[in-house]
């Protein structure tokens, strides 16, 4: 997949028909005694139909972007840069407007599928819930369509699926729902934040089989630890590491050339690439060091990477890397 | 839920239809009109008058059946009262928060520092309330515990990832409160109006008994008021005072153990060892 050409994502990254352009983003959240850095300086652009996977590891921000494209922040949250959807700044929205975009026009598959349905509301009401609330389509005709949407999901008998509660189906279906949930309203967008945590290898190849066919003409940001998920669903890249993006650029780029050294780390961890973790932890988002954010953990540091932050600079084509240590 | 606690559950719900069923076929039931003057005072139980007659000739079986209506319309009256009002506003309170939630809950801690029964005697003797407006101040101010209960449910679901995953989806607030919220919280929403119901009747009962409102009120509590004052207990007229007490005992013990028996089934962690 990784190697086909894509129609619509050829021009460069600054392109001017962008559906959504996350420009300079950054996030922080107060606490008590601290501040957090969730996120710096962070530049995304999606073209239409254009499929961009987020990685990194656990705590490094990608979430939190998620949840500020969506407007879901907490109240304690600031925000700075814009996002803005189809020329529309998102974050000088009013919550009634990002209420009518949410599951409308921008749908988010979220984190840990158990967790995330109501426990005492059906699934198949839970779905259809996304068609009436946004006065789609009138209760009857939600179920439905739902009872539809949840046949073409691989539910094998959709009526008896929608009765369902979600303690009644398995970790696979539960996703899967999601998917048919995101799906329902008929989004431009899709956010998916992790869509196969916690799924086995046999669930998991299905689950992005259906949701790389369910994608295909939309946009997607997909969010994910995971290499496989990324490369299985989008056509570009980019890496998180300690809130900043360090590397971004088609997935041929970045995964067969990676020029970052969390990048290489990353890869080289995988299963597949000899199972080398990266030594020691990434910093915590409330103490940041002031040189570069991978610096205590990279083999290549040097005396300046630790005094200097590094920006991200293009290096050819689209590839764009927050690395100096080669100067 | 074990075999013995589901027994008492049954048992409990019967004796509370069969209250119910008397409440409502009470003119059915009665062998006399309760305010009619059907006998000689002071009888003694007999075929005619099974529990004998008050001093002023009244029929005191008819009285105790038709008793059992503004009894249980005062305590489950002032219960869903209470329950509505605690499970709005802790609803609102706790899924805004803010300012409006910081101010509630001050008030709320002032109310509840006062204690419940003493004030509503003030009031009484102030305003002279009818049965009505005595129902419908129990409930609004014995709400505040319930506010306290259902706002901290609401605190920690108002931070739950479906809630989260509801607003992903672009519900409104309003939505996510009674869709979502509402149901989780139903359980203890239901405990707390059985629990509350035995505790209102009660209470009702002894504000009648010391004669806050109208007299000629048929209820149980103006039975046992009428039977202290009117020298029944000193005459040792035992027909006159303790059905009324053990007809209250009854229904209390009654809702007491439902409350239990939910309580137990809703949260297994609730120790077994209270009946």
């Amino acid at each position: 997949m990784s190697g086909e050409p894509v129609p619509k994502s050829a021009s460069c990254g600054c392109s001017r028909n962008n559906l959504l352009r996350v420009s300079d983003l950054r996030v922080r959240f107060d606490t008590h005694s601290e501040e957090v850095r969730a996120l710096d300086t962070v530049d995304i652009g999606l073209n239409e139909g254009e499929h961009l996977a987020l990685i990194g590891e656990s705590g490094c921000g990608k979430t939190v972007l998620a949840q500020a494209i969506l407007g879901l922040l907490p109240a304690n949250t600031r925000i700075g840069g814009t996002i803005e959807y189809r020329d529309k700044n998102l974050l000088a929205q009013g919550e009634e407007e990002i209420r009518k975009i949410r599951g409308r026009k921008i749908a988010l598959i979220p984190q840990s599928s158990a967790h995330v349905l109501n426990p005492v509301e059906t699934v198949g009401d839970q779905i259809a819930e996304v068609l009436t609330s946004h006065h789609i389509l009138p209760p009857d005709a939600a179920r439905i369509e739902t009872t539809r949407l949840l046949g073409e999901m691989g539910f094998e008998k959709p009526d008896l699926a929608y009765r369902k509660y979600p303690h009644e189906i398995s970790g696979g279906m539960r996703e899967r729902a999601l998917i048919a949930m995101a799906l329902s309203a008929d989004p431009e967008m899709i956010v998916a934040d992790e869509p196969t945590a916690g799924l086995d290898v046999m669930v998991r190849r299905r689950v992005l089989g259906m949701l790389a066919e369910r994608t295909r003409d939309r946009t997607l940001l997909v969010i994910t630890h995971d290499l496989v998920t990324a490369s299985a669903l989008s056509q570009k890249i980019a890496v998180m590491y300690a809130g900043e993006i360090v590397e971004a650029g088609t997935l041929r780029e970045v995964l067969e050339s990676p020029s970052h050294p969390y990048t290489e780390g990353l890869l080289s961890s995988h299963p597949s690439r000899g199972l080398r973790p990266i030594p020691g932890i990434s910093p915590l988002a409330s103490s940041l060091p002031d040189g570069c954010r991978f610096a205590a953990r990279c083999p290549r540091a040097t005396c300046s990477c630790r005094k200097n932050h590094p920006e991200l600079a293009r290096t050819c084509g689209n590839h764009e890397v927050r690395c100096r240590c080669d100067e | 839920m074990t075999v013995t606690r589901t027994l008492v559950l049954y048992i409990s719900v019967a004796i509370l239809f069969l209250y119910a069923i008397i409440a409502v076929f009470a003119p059915l039931l009665t062998p006399w009109d309760p305010h009619a003057i059907s006998g000689t005072p002071l009888e003694k139980p007999d075929a005619l008058h099974p529990l004998g007659t008050n001093d002023t000739g009244q029929d005191i079986l008819s009285q105790l059946l038709y008793g059992t209506r503004i009894t249980l319309l005062i305590g489950f009256g002032a219960a869903i009262l209470s329950v509505v009002i605690s499970t709005s506003v802790g609803l609102v309170t706790g899924y805004y928060g803010g300012l409006f939630d910081e101010i509630v809950s001050r008030i709320i801690d002032i109310f509840m520092t006062i204690p419940l029964f003493p004030l509503l005697l003030v009031l009484a003797l102030f305003f002279n309330p009818s049965i009505w407006t005595m129902s419908i101040l129990m409930g609004a101010l014995g709400s505040t515990h319930g506010i306290r209960v259902v706002r901290s449910q609401v605190l920690s679901l108002a931070q739950s990832n479906f809630v989260e995953g509801a607003r992903a989806i672009g519900a409104s607030d309003f939505r996510i409160m009674t869709r979502h919220i509402l149901p989780n919280i139903m359980p203890i929403v239901v405990v707390k109006f059985v629990t509350s119901s035995q505790h209102y009747l009660v209470m009702g009962v002894g504000l009648s008994f010391l004669g806050l409102w109208d007299t000629t009120t048929i209820d149980w509590g103006t039975m046992i008021n009428q039977a202290y004052s009117s020298g029944g207990v000193a005459l040792g007229l035992w027909w006159w005072l303790l059905p009324p007490g053990i007809a209250v005992v009854g229904i209390s013990l009654a809702l007491a153990l439902i409350g239990y028996s939910f309580e137990e089934k809703f949260n297994p962690r609730v120790g077994v060892n209270r009946l």
